[in-house]
């Protein structure tokens, strides 16, 4: 059994590439974050800002492995959009544009 | 020997740990990241935007709009530490100009304690009394500054202490997640809209600017970089803020892709040459202080990395233009492109450290190249339609409104009373600038080197500020205004050469440069040394310089002149040194020159 996503296979390929942007953009966010060399302040402003710097890079890295994962998930779909369950056509389908919210997930 | 208590020297001052520039730099590095992670949250809300039209309940399980609102939890803790280190920022630099100022009254009353005890030392017991009343003032006077001393220190700790609690109101997810819904959070829209057709007057950018909370300043910065770091009107301080986050966002993007292998396209790989050439400069000169304030140096007003065809456009001051009472605005000439600036910046440095010598006012000297100056050197086929703008005004008359709207800018907002404002320009710059001050720039001195044309026959014609001219003999590319296609002193290509007589500028002393035809280039770039750094200098602080006589028909070699007359006076050494190549491309040259056009881009050279 397989399932298939009716969306424009040029839909599909914009949604990996945006994903692939956001993934970018956030890396570059982190690496900036995790760059961040506190200089020129004192010891207990500098623990601060280590402290700060250390929860909201985690937080970004997460975000990027989620674009990641986006992105991957649509760059694994077959040439004939075959999916191997409706879960997993209707988590994809949730990551689509708006437009495309209602999709048709149907069993062949 | 006479018996005076003395009070004891006043100790140095605690050092000041946390510094104003490593504030600055954090700030710098949280903007960065933000302009990033809001790119991608505007794609992700705009992707899912149709949801907010009345399906809400539906669009909060659409993943898009959970990624979104998870996303803006890390925006909300890095908007807030950007505010607090922007606030943070600014009390570290009163503080330390404060510390200036405690410091200079330490060193004061100490040098007067030794002045005292020197007297005491050498007094008699009559003069006691009057010695005991002279140490009793001093020893409250310490007193005093001690209080205030102490009162300082507790300021910093203040300071470093709000600031360390500004950072843990968000240090966790849940912080930020009550960051993110917080009502008062500064909403860009709503900023943007009390600006509305504003943005096209500078000086309703600035009353506009002035009524945002730091928030909401913050807020936009971030949100619109390119836009705030290149809007006149918007004060300095915050287009450098724009600007440096706009600049490090760009590198760490477009780094990051090609860090993974990926192409990029044309317009890209030119975005990120400029990228890392700007965030060169500002690595640089990173810990660079303006020696009569103590605040950081560079700031960047200009950014505009796709512009004039991938060369990109920039502009700096060394100094804040803002806070200065002598302004100086510099627009160099051909191979003006922004991944090659070193010469540039070397050149308003000389300025600015000159005229900081010399005067007692604050100085702020900048570039401003975000116009579409010639490229000459080393062409490459696609460059070779740079050429023709090198013969024509065109791009110099575009270029002039553009810089007359950034002139305009830093009138507007500049703060206490208006600043004396220079605008110089040299070779095609100064063609450039001529435009910018005819088309009603508010400047109030025009200084114009190795001009090779101005757009009217008079100073006065041109514009209503003081006309500086600044003209080697020797300089060839000054004589091109004086041969034009109509005769000999008719106007050439790019204009009325400003250095005639009958022009009606304040012609000032330069060296006229060396008599050897090899050397007549050069000549062309030796305008921010000796005799003209000096007269320079001279009117950036407002002061006129020695005047000299201008050219009178007869009076001086014209082009085709100076350049035979030259090879004859070199005896040819050059020439026989380099063969009959060097014969060819010098006849070839001369030729060229004579018949005025395609002679000058061999007469431009490097303006950096």
């Amino acid at each position: 059994m397989a399932v298939t996503l009716d969306v424009p296979p040029g839909v599909l390929r914009l949604a990996e590439r945006a994903w692939d942007d956001a993934h970018d953009k956030l890396s570059a966010a982190g690496t900036r974050l995790d760059g961040i060399v506190p200089a020129g302040l004192s010891t207990v402003v500098s623990t601060a800002v280590t402290a700060f710097l250390d929860v909201w890079s985690a937080e970004i890295a997460t975000l990027v492995r989620q674009a990641s994962a986006h992105a991957g998930a649509f760059a694994d779909l077959d040439a004939d959009l075959e999916i191997t369950d409706a879960v997993e056509a209707a988590r994809l389908r949730s990551l689509l544009p708006y437009a495309h919210r209602d999709a048709t997930i149907r069993v062949v | 020997m006479a018996s005076v208590t003395l009070p004891a020297p006043v100790a140095p001052l605690p050092v000041l740990i946390s510094r104003p520039v490593g504030v600055l730099q954090l700030g710098n590095d949280l903007r960065a990241a933000l302009v990033n992670g809001k790119d991608v949250q505007a794609w992700a809300e705009g992707s899912s935007g149709d949801a907010f039209g009345g399906q809400a309940a539906d669009a909060s399980r659409h993943a898009l709009t959970r990624f979104s609102r998870r996303l803006d939890v890390t925006e909300a803790a890095l908007e807030s530490a950007v505010v607090a280190t922007s606030r943070f920022e600014d009390r570290l630099a009163r503080l330390s100009s404060q510390r200036l100022t405690l410091d200079g009254d330490r060193v004061g009353l100490n040098t007067a304690l030794d002045d005292l005890r020197a007297e005491v030392a050498g007094a008699s017991d009559a003069e006691v009394p009057l010695l005991q009343a002279r140490a009793d003032r001093l020893q409250q006077r310490a007193a005093r500054l001690l209080a205030d001393v102490v009162d300082w220190a507790t300021r910093v700790a203040d300071a470093e202490a709000d600031f360390v609690a500004a950072l843990a109101r968000v240090d966790t997810f849940d912080d930020g997640r009550r960051a993110a819904r917080d009502p008062g959070r500064a909403e860009v829209d709503g900023v943007l809209g009390r600006l509305g057709a504003g943005v096209a007057d500078p000086a309703a950018v600035a009353a506009w600017w002035r009524l945002l909370s730091r928030a909401e300043r913050q807020t936009v910065i971030t949100e619109h970089p390119a836009i705030i770091g290149n809007l006149p009107g918007i004060p300095a301080r915050d287009r450098d803020a724009a600007n440096r986050a706009d600049v490090g966002a760009d590198v760490d993007e477009l780094g990051t892709r090609v860090g993974q292998g990926e192409q990029l396209t044309s317009t890209e790989r030119d975005r990120l040459a400029n990228a890392s050439a700007v965030s060169e400069i500002l690595d640089d000169h990173r810990d660079d202080l303006d020696p009569r304030t103590g605040e950081h140096l560079l700031h960047l007003t200009q950014y505009q990395p796709d512009e004039h065809s991938g060369d990109g456009g920039v502009a700096l001051f060394l100094g804040d233009p803002d806070r200065a009472d002598h302004v100086a605005v510099y627009v160099p000439g051909t191979l003006s492109e922004t991944g090659t600036l070193d010469g540039t910046l070397g050149n308003i440095d000389a300025l600015h450290r000159a005229a900081t010598d010399a005067g007692d006012g604050l100085v702020a000297v900048g570039f401003w190249l975000d116009y579409d100056a010639p490229s000459i050197d080393g062409l490459s086929p696609g460059e070779l339609a740079d050429l023709g703008s090198v013969v024509t005004p065109t791009e110099a008359a575009a270029g002039g409104d553009d810089l007359a709207d950034y002139l305009d800018g830093l009138r507007a907002s500049d703060t206490g009373p208006p600043a004396h404002l220079s605008l110089i320009g040299h070779s095609y710059g100064a063609t450039t600038s001529s435009y910018a001050a005819h088309g009603g720039a508010p400047i109030d001195d025009l200084v114009l080197l190795g001009s090779p044309g101005a757009p009217t026959s008079t100073a006065d014609a041109l514009t209503s500020a003081e006309v500086h001219v600044g003209s080697a003999d020797h300089d060839p590319v000054t004589l091109l205004g004086t041969d034009g296609p109509g005769g000999p002193g008719l106007p050439g290509p790019l204009g009325q050469d400003p250095a005639q007589d009958s022009f009606g500028g304040r012609r000032f002393e330069v060296d006229p440069g060396s008599y050897r035809v090899q050397d007549l280039l050069a000549n062309h770039s030796s305008y921010f040394a000796d005799e003209s750094l000096d007269g320079v200098t001279g009117i950036v602080i407002g002061n006129d310089p020695d005047e000299v006589a201008g050219r009178q028909p007869g009076g001086y070699q014209t082009l085709d002149q100076l350049v035979l007359g030259s090879t004859v006076a070199s005896g040819g050494e050059w020439l026989w040194e380099r063969g009959n190549d060097a014969v060819d491309g010098l006849t070839g040259t001369v030729h060229d020159l004579a018949e005025g056009l395609l002679g000058l881009p061999y007469a431009f050279h490097p303006g950096r």
